[in-house]
């Protein structure tokens, strides 16, 4: 099932956020399948925020169930709303989100 | 008889509809994605579930050609000779279908199938009998991708999107799947689809009526998730307006106080006007109030309706009243009023009053058994009660209009980091002409906004170009105009060398003889940058259509109209 959410982690907690989804998805060899591990995670948490010099990461939209009940029990992420309101959850924390330009 | 002859005369002369399928009649590259067919949308990237109004889209198939099959892929899927599958334990060949034993995660597998990373395939196979257990189709590698797994006799078609890993099929067998499996088959989806791999990161399918969203409250006929003030509800206890069972009973309980329900959280600003209207008919009693909230609305932002006679009761100096009989007992009830001081508040409210004559917020003793019945709740703004438009949560991706207007299909990107690949354009240096329906709520500043992005020779469609409110296309260098770039508008690219012109809901605003045609290739983002990690546009996007190619001033507006109607425009 598709939760829509956002999820907000501190820059210490973003490996270990990725590496919950990554875990969600390994799947070990079997006799005619080779390990699989996923890389998923790292979709999640490419976000940049900051308030003052401290630095976050956030996802926001569809999580499904696993991946938010897997964050939740294992990351104590900053900051979980349910809803599909991004803005929203800046706004509730302070955040502001870093603007990635790309060199044209 | 005149009326019908010249009927089948204009026919007969060509008046069939103009379809985008012409455009790419003559093998021209492309796209043509296309929201309001909900056969091309699918929740995620690999088993390929279909997508509902509400729900992430991970694939989105291009029509441009016609989503017509490759060729096939599976040599021996009739099982007509025992050769060409590797049989997993349980598994054989015989009799011209391929049968299973008592089979647990073990596979019928057919190796070295031609399959390409981001093509999306039509899987077919027929479960001819089973008696026990599943079987679901699998394209092999790490990862592997899976069917849903089934369990009937049947006849079964789903998408599967190959990854760069995967060069076998197999049917897997689960739970001791006993049973036989006759007429594989594996056939590309021919195309350029978009693709989202990661979850959070994809848009959501939504739906919004023709002319826009008014009612501004949420859960419109879901009175279980408002809040409710000495007052219960229950679901479908009588047929609604529009036929179906989904009326409430709206109950008060035993306390002396007012009861009523509501909606919080909304902001009401000095000097707008608000109508706020309900469906409401007569239970055990005959009255209900609306009312508007006080630090926003004044104290004299109410009347009292009675549902026995449809007639208005008291009510406040500064509202205006209506009711409306629409059959069956119903009564569409309506206050109109002006904000005095602004506020944020209550919106929705909705009383039961003993009487009449009764005042704003009477408290009076309830009585459980005593209730009126409701559906249809609207607030919105303007000194009128609009066609009714059902929000069906607060997540507001699902609102229709029961009696009015058609719907328009959309997907909804959220500007934080959605976005999409498409995969497989590709083409030689080129002419564009591309179509894009669509609204933005973040392309009104100076950053830029990607509406599609392609990497080999970096040209860009952006709804956000290098200034304030303009909307341009890169290929090498900025190019654009002012206009509202957060406007539901049709967008036409028309970019040949030396030649570029932008249109907006088919006129001309735009054009240079300075555009570098370039080649199309490499990674492509869809309102993102090509490596979705930029340039996020946040926005509706209705349809979407390119060509590489230049076309005629006649396909531009056959193509504009199209796009428009899908957009709800009317040029």
């Amino acid at each position: 099932m598709n939760i829509f959410s956002t999820v907000i982690v501190t820059n210490a907690k973003k490996k270990a956020a990725q590496k919950v989804i990554n875990d969600l998805y390994y799947v070990p060899a079997t006799d005619d399948e080779a390990e699989h591990i996923s890389t998923r995670g790292e979709g999640f948490f490419d976000i940049e925020l900051k308030k003052g010099i401290s630095k976050y990461w956030a996802s926001s939209g569809a999580f499904q169930s696993e991946q938010l009940t897997a964050l939740i029990n294992n990351v104590s992420p900053y900051y979980v709303v349910i809803g599909n309101d991004f803005q929203a959850a800046l706004d509730a924390c302070g955040l502001t989100k870093v603007v990635v330009e790309q060199i044209i | 008889m005149i009326g019908i002859g010249a009927t089948l005369f204009k026919r007969m002369a060509g008046g069939s509809r103009f379809s985008p399928s012409s455009l790419f009649s003559s093998g021209e590259q492309g796209v043509w994605y296309d929201p309001s067919d909900l056969t091309t949308m699918f929740q995620d990237d690999t088993s390929a579930a279909p997508a509902v109004i509400g729900q992430p889209v991970g694939t989105m198939l291009d029509k441009s050609q016609g989503l017509k099959l490759g060729s096939e892929v599976i040599t021996n899927g009739d099982f007509a000779a025992d050769s060409d599958w590797t049989k997993g334990t349980g598994w054989s060949i015989a009799g011209g279908v391929a049968v299973a034993d008592d089979v647990t995660s073990q596979n019928l597998r057919q190796n070295g199938v031609a399959l390409e990373e981001n093509k999306v395939y039509s899987v077919t196979f027929t479960i001819v009998s089973i008696s026990q257990g599943t079987v679901l189709g699998r394209f092999g590698g790490t990862p592997a991708v899976d069917s849903v797994a089934f369990d009937t006799a049947g006849t079964y078609t789903f998408f599967l999107r190959a990854n760069a890993t995967n060069s076998s099929f197999m049917l897997r067998g689960q739970s001791g799947f006993t049973g036989t499996v006759d007429n594989v088959s594996v056939e590309e989806v021919l195309g350029n689809h978009a693709i989202q791999t990661t979850s959070v990161n994809r848009p959501v399918l939504a739906r919004h009526p023709e002319g826009g969203i008014r009612n501004l409250l949420s859960y419109t006929q879901e009175f279980d998730d408002w809040s409710k003030s000495n007052a219960t509800v229950t679901a479908n206890q009588i047929a609604a307006p529009d036929g179906t069972n989904t009326g409430y009973k709206v109950n008060e309980n035993a306390a002396t106080t007012p009861h009523y329900i509501l909606q919080t959280g909304f902001t009401f600003t000095l000097g707008e006007t608000y109508t706020q209207s309900v469906y409401a008919k007569a239970g055990t009693n005959n009255i209900v109030q609306l009312l508007g909230t006080t630090a926003a609305f004044g104290s004299q932002t109410w009347a009292n309706f009675d549902l026995s006679d449809g007639t208005i009761g008291s009510k406040g100096t500064a509202t205006a009243a209506a009711i409306q009989s629409v059959g069956e007992g119903w009564y569409r009830c309506s206050i109109t009023t002006t904000v005095t001081a602004t506020s944020g508040g209550s919106g929705g409210l909705t009383a039961l009053v003993p009487l009449k004559t009764s005042s704003r917020v009477f408290s009076y003793e309830g009585n459980p058994s005593n209730y009126i019945y409701a559906w249809g709740a609207q607030l919105e703004l303007g000194s009128t009660a609009t066609q009714y438009q059902h929000v069906t949560d607060d997540l507001r991706y699902d609102i229709t209009e029961p009696f009015g207007a058609n719907s328009l299909n959309y997907l909804k990107f959220d500007g934080a980091d959605d976005g999409m690949s498409l995969t497989g354009l590709t083409s030689p240096n080129t002419p564009i002409t591309a179509w894009f329906g669509y609204s933005a709520t973040n392309a009104e500043s100076s950053d830029l906004k990607s509406l599609i992005d392609i990497q080999t020779g970096r040209t860009i469609f952006g709804a956000s170009s290098s200034g304030t409110n303009q909307v341009g296309y890169y290929d090498g260098a900025w190019s654009g105009f002012a206009t509202d770039a957060n406007a539901l508008k049709v967008l036409t690219y028309d970019l040949v060398e030396d030649n570029a012109k932008m249109r907006v809901d088919g006129i001309q605003e735009y054009s240079d003889t300075t555009y570098d045609q370039r080649a199309i290739g490499g990674q492509i983002g869809f309102f993102a940058s090509y490596p979705l990690t930029a340039y996020h546009l946040a926005g509706n996007l209705y349809s979407c259509i390119l060509r590489a190619a230049e076309s005629t001033d006649k396909e531009i507006a056959s193509t504009e109209s199209y796009v428009a109607k899908k957009t709800g425009i009317s040029l």
